[in-house]
């Protein structure tokens, strides 16, 4: 048996932890530059704002009635990623084996333990998270990892469930499979779903009910996966998708560089390097950290930059990693002679099976058009013939409009809740 | 108080190798004592993934010994027990106090320590919830 743990509306669950006085009222997460909606609360959907919305359009929309006030905060990936640590290590004490698969979710095996006792055991983990980091989740327990993310759903949609599902017997999986309409099912998406609508498919349990070379034919081998998922056949394995490896590439300076332009063109570098390095190898990656530090010879105490950054999605994309790493240096930069610096790319998966975040509002196809280009006229006329231009960049200002930022309650010393006292 | 990071000391080029490879000689005692070092952050966290830290503002628990411009260790594991420091969110506010919950009058107490303040009754009307029991207070002389 799988259990599937989501974490319900996890940015914005993040940013309630702390302002306990929004609990029950319309909060909303928005994108890098304050672009679109991303995460949204129960009461947010109520209004009718939808994910991936632009926020100036539901704001427009919903007027300046009292009802209608929506708190809206930038995204704080440092803040949802160090919350979404202490729920993995949680969760990872209640499974010999735990896979984490985004930001907010992860698949726990759970052999160990006899089925009957699968549910009351995980409603007390869920009680648990809540309790501890203060984070909302639902488990889904189920024989596949494709079930156990329909009963996770059911788990999010039914309190009387107490936040856990199982899908322990066919009748609770024909019952659960015949409600879930096929595009929500893990791996399907929209673009099948076109081909499987004319062909009569609706619900995952149409889907079930199909000849394997139906689905094979249709979708091939991913989609011959799902189908024996959905039948209860264990078979698809992401420890094959996610290459647990790391890229990382650093240097001691002969002369401390206390100049930020040249610090960063140096990190500027050392990311092109690493993200041509993850391309090569078709992975993307999820985390990085930059870092940067003084002598630890050198009088006084040793000057350390280090900033680990959880990206909203996987990319391999140079523009987009150098975006991010420059506005993580530039949020604890401060001039001393820093000795050596580095990038370290973590978290690390396939970019075969990368997983499509619902509110990936990039253009993700010219970026890959352009990183493509770039890489070829590199390999024609020398490795670094074009580069990033990070000195074209106003440097004083951040690289994206984060205005509603939260303070990094949990990863920033000057940022702690303050307690009147 | 600073913290600096002296885990990658080899990388440096420091080598801090005990001499094993010595055939003659008392093997040192020390040896199977390396890298034990005293961690005060250690120390104060029991459950990392139920920590927080928060800052004090204000004078009302002073007799306690919580002074303006303190650090506080949060642990949201525990259970508040009557007597214990909290940090609570009363009507949308942090603050820290001591907790008394009174079964017979249906209420609960925040309790300044500080004679200057006056204890602070919670009913069902407010909007409240204990964020978490104080476990350490750190204060800079």
């Amino acid at each position: 048996m799988y259990a599937l743990c989501d974490c319900n509306n996890f940015f914005v669950s993040c940013e309630r932890v702390f302002r306990p006085d929004l609990e029950g009222k319309p909060v909303v997460v928005l994108s890098g530059n304050d672009g679109c909606v991303v995460s949204r609360c129960n009461e947010a959907k109520k209004l009718g704002i939808k994910m991936g919305e632009p926020w100036f359009e539901a704001k427009r929309r919903l007027g300046e009635r009292q009802e209608t006030i929506v708190t809206a905060f930038s995204s704080n990936f440092s803040l949802y990623g160090d919350l979404s640590s202490r729920v993995m290590s949680i969760l990872a004490k209640h499974t010999p084996r735990l896979d984490q698969y985004s930001i907010d979710e992860a698949f726990l095996h759970c052999d160990h333990m006899p089925v009957h006792e699968l549910k009351p055991y995980y409603e007390q983990v869920v009680l648990q998270i809540r309790k501890w980091v203060g984070i909302p989740v639902s488990i889904g327990l189920a024989p596949t990892r494709t079930l156990a993310k329909i009963a996770s759903k059911y788990a999010k949609q039914y309190p009387a469930y107490n936040g856990v599902c199982i899908i322990d017997t066919d009748e609770k999986r024909q019952k659960a499979l015949q409600g879930f309409d096929i595009e929500d099912v893990w791996g399907i998406g929209r673009q099948a779903r076109k081909k499987l609508l004319p062909a009569g498919v609706v619900t995952a349990w149409d889907f079930s009910q199909r000849l394997p070379e139906f689905a094979r034919n249709l979708l091939h081998k991913p989609g011959l996966q799902t189908w024996q998922e959905l039948n209860g056949y264990d078979c698809i394995d992401i420890s094959d998708r996610a290459e647990r490896q790391s890229i990382s590439q650093s240097r001691t300076f002969e002369h401390g560089i206390s100049d930020r332009h040249t610090l960063e063109k140096a990190l500027v570098d050392f990311m092109s390097y690493c993200a041509e390095k993850l391309r090569r190898q078709h992975s993307l990656c999820r985390q990085f950290i930059v870092y940067a530090h003084t002598s630890r010879f050198a009088e006084g105490e040793m000057q350390v930059i280090h900033q680990v950054v959880t990206l909203p999605f996987p990319t391999a994309i140079t523009t987009e990693l150098i975006g991010y790493m420059l506005t993580a240096l530039r949020k604890q930069w401060k001039p001393y002679p820093y000795k050596k610096a580095g990038v370290v790319l973590m978290n690390l998966t396939s970019a075969d099976n990368a997983q499509q975040m619902l509110f990936d509002e990039r253009p993700k196809e010219r970026d890959e058009r352009l990183q493509k280009a770039i890489d070829r006229i590199n390999s024609q006329y020398g490795k670094t013939a074009l580069k990033v231009a990070t000195q074209v960049l106003n440097t004083n200002e951040p690289l994206t409009k984060r205005e509603k930022l939260s303070p990094c309650y949990t990863t920033n010393l000057r940022d702690i809740l303050v307690l009147k006292c | 108080m600073k913290l600096t990071d002296i885990s990658t000391a080899h990388d440096m080029g420091i080598e801090l190798e005990i001499a094993d490879g010595l055939q003659a000689g008392f093997p040192s005692p020390a040896q199977d004592h390396a890298g034990e070092t005293i961690d005060l952050a250690r120390e104060m966290v029991r459950h990392p993934e139920s920590t927080f830290y928060a800052r004090i503002s204000g004078n009302s628990m002073i007799e306690a010994g919580i002074h303006d411009g303190d650090i506080v260790v949060i642990d949201r594991s525990l259970e508040a027990q009557n007597g214990n420091y909290v940090a609570a969110c009363i009507d949308g506010e942090f603050t820290i106090k001591e907790y008394q919950f009174d079964a017979k009058n249906q209420c609960a107490w925040l309790i300044p320590h500080n004679k200057d303040f006056q204890k602070l009754r919670v009913t069902a009307d407010n909007q409240f919830c204990i964020w978490g029991v104080i476990t350490h207070c750190v204060h800079k002389l």
